[in-house]
């Protein structure tokens, strides 16, 4: 519709068009009736006296236009509002960004119902914890996910024979053919992430994820386990190194530094 | 006039609770400059070369300038032109500089010996420090590459530690400080708390600090510092870690050091080594444990011949390579 062809049809809405505009189509009259409710709406103040004529009246015709989520987004962001100007008088030392956070979150979001199922979903992740715990107490042949099978009949030989394979800029490291043993992985040189996403106490698993991470765990270790102290009873401080994670800051500033009673399962690089 | 009396008293027993600063910090300070940004000092440089070029902790800093003040309250403005990934260094070259005038550091030639007092230069200004020992072995994320700690024991405080330089009683560069021992453990659990010299008495936990008097830091030491120093010296300013290319970790049965992890296209993949192979042999040393091999092999230089015995079953090999730099083989797993 054209800015022309709306700007008659408002005219004519308000009373202030001196011709007729013609017939209207179907979304020129939705428009047409739009505008008249709303004439319609602001001649029921004109009988209100100016002095009471306030911004809660005039918001209350408003809104009596609005579709019903528009109004719940009105009132939410009134509350929001309302929540932020109450920490008007507070001091800024003492406004810090949790307090912040706290008085939006108190006033915008919901408070958690538990409920049976909240139950029953902590009950599936218990049970699945100690499933891996189980599974991991368990010792089997494949723990780390790069060493092979000890192999039947293993001759080989160093240098060239071997090399061949990766003379022409192969990125893929194949284990050699140990009569029939193939359990080996294929080692692909790649970047791993080890760092661990942070844990959110807010976090929440449906049901239906927490059964879809547990079918889909796979037990054959694939992944390295972190470095933390495996206690060994003859651990001595010789044995003690330190692990350095520059992404991880203690109270000084400095990178985290953990000691560990032991190498252990550390995997160093070199 | 009691009160006067009782609070030069006061005063007087506050500063005797604090140790004197070194007297080394009036030679050291020259060398030394502040970063700055908006908000005041983020943290301290060194100078390491007479054409302007300083040394500072990745943490000390933030972007690729930064603003730096003299010990005569000057300013010049540090651009930076190489970094360490695995030691978190960075090379800092100021934009105007004229030589001559300051003297830079140098790394100590020798091994500090333990327990001696030592300058750490924080954010803070200048503070004492202990020097405990050198020989702490490291492995730092995510490279998982060995680097020989320092440990360093401080008074425990809320100041800035990260990038701190550590100073012996000649002047020379012993240590950056890179890491603390995190302090999540509540004061009550005292019985994993160290209270003083080596060991874990009798406990094999880990060592963490609650609200203790002392707070442990780790320095990258100056063996670690002479290679790092060197490489930023270099036209290139990069720092060139030896390296062959494999990852691995204690055996089993603790017979040799099992191979986790071999680059492709490294020094050792081309060698043969494989995934799974023990090594038991480098360079006519025995290794049973991998802290002795990474210890080993960070004692390479780039170019190094290194002759390796290992075993693969029942088999027994020798593999011979040249030693690699980190800059032509990402150690990244």
């Amino acid at each position: 519709m054209k800015n022309k062809r709306i700007d008659e049809i408002l005219k004519s809405a308000f009373g202030e068009m001196n011709r007729g505009i013609g017939p209207l189509d179907e979304e020129e009259r939705v428009e047409f009736e739009k505008a008249r409710a709303i004439r319609e709406g602001l001649a029921a103040l004109k009988d209100v006296p100016e002095c009471q004529l306030s911004n809660e009246r005039l918001r209350d015709a408003v809104m009596a236009q609005m579709t019903n989520a528009q109004r719940n987004e009105f009132r939410l962001s009134n509350t929001i509002h309302a929540g932020l100007d109450s920490l008007k008088d507070v001091p800024e030392h003492q406004l810090s960004n949790e307090r912040l956070q706290t008085a939006i979150l108190a006033t915008a979001v919901q408070p958690r119902r538990f409920n049976g199922w909240s139950l029953a979903t902590a009950g599936v992740a218990c049970l699945a914890l100690g499933l891996v715990a189980l599974r991991a107490m368990t010792p089997t042949q494949t723990e780390a996910p790069v060493v092979r099978n000890e192999p039947t009949v293993a001759p080989f030989a160093t240098g060239p024979d071997n090399a061949s394979a990766l003379e022409n800029g192969q990125t893929q490291i194949e284990a050699p053919n140990t009569g029939g043993s193939s359990s080996a992985p294929t080692l692909v040189a790649k970047s791993v992430e080890r760092e661990t996403a942070p844990m959110d106490p807010e976090y929440r698993l449906s049901e239906s994820a927490l059964a879809g991470i547990v079918k889909s765990m796979d037990f054959s270790a694939t992944e390295e386990p972190e470095p933390m102290a495996t206690m060994k009873t003859d651990a001595t401080a010789k044995d003690s190194i330190v692990v350095v994670d520059p992404n991880s800051r203690t109270r000084n500033g400095a990178a985290k530094a953990t000691e560990m009673a032991s190498y252990g399962d550390v995997v160093f690089g070199g | 006039m009691l009160f006067s009396a009782v609070s030069l008293v006061l005063a007087s027993a506050a500063q005797q609770s604090q140790p004197a600063v070194p007297a080394v910090w009036k030679t050291v300070q020259p060398a030394v400059v502040d970063l700055l940004d908006s908000r005041g000092t983020t943290g301290v440089a060194v100078l390491i070369d007479d054409s302007g070029l300083f040394m500072a902790h990745s943490s000390a800093f933030s972007g690729r300038q930064v603003r730096a003040r003299l010990s005569d309250r000057n300013e010049v403005n540090l651009l930076v032109v190489g970094k360490d990934e695995q030691t978190q260094l960075v090379a800092l070259k100021a934009m105007v500089w004229a030589s001559g005038v300051r003297k830079p550091v140098r790394v100590a030639p020798e091994q500090t010996k333990d327990n001696v007092e030592l300058l750490a230069v924080t954010v803070d200004g200048p503070k004492v420090g202990e020097y405990v020992g050198g020989s702490k072995a490291g492995v730092m994320k995510p490279s998982l590459r060995y680097v020989p700690l320092s440990e360093v024991r401080m008074r425990a405080s809320n100041d800035l530690l990260g990038g701190s330089l550590v100073f012996d009683s000649a002047g020379d560069l012993v240590g950056v400080l890179g890491a603390t021992l995190a302090d999540e453990r509540p004061a009550a659990d005292a019985g994993s708390r160290l209270g003083g010299g080596g060991g874990f008495g009798g406990s094999t936990a880990l060592r963490q600090f609650g609200e203790s008097s002392v707070t442990v830091a780790y320095a990258l030491g100056r063996e670690v510092l002479l290679r790092v120093v060197d490489g930023f010296r270099s036209p290139s300013r990069e720092v060139d870690h030896p390296t062959i290319g494999i990852f691995f970790k204690a055996s089993p049965d603790g017979r040799g050091v099992l191979v986790d992890t071999v680059m492709a296209a490294s020094p050792a993949a081309r060698a043969g080594i494989q995934p799974g192979d023990l090594i038991f042999e480098i360079d006519g040393v025995a290794v049973n444990n991998p802290v002795d091999l990474a210890a080993l092999l960070f004692r390479k230089n780039v170019g190094d011949d290194v002759a390796i015995k290992y075993g693969r079953g029942l088999a027994r090999g020798t593999a011979s390579m040249k030693v690699s730099g980190s800059q032509s083989l990402e150690l990244i797993r």
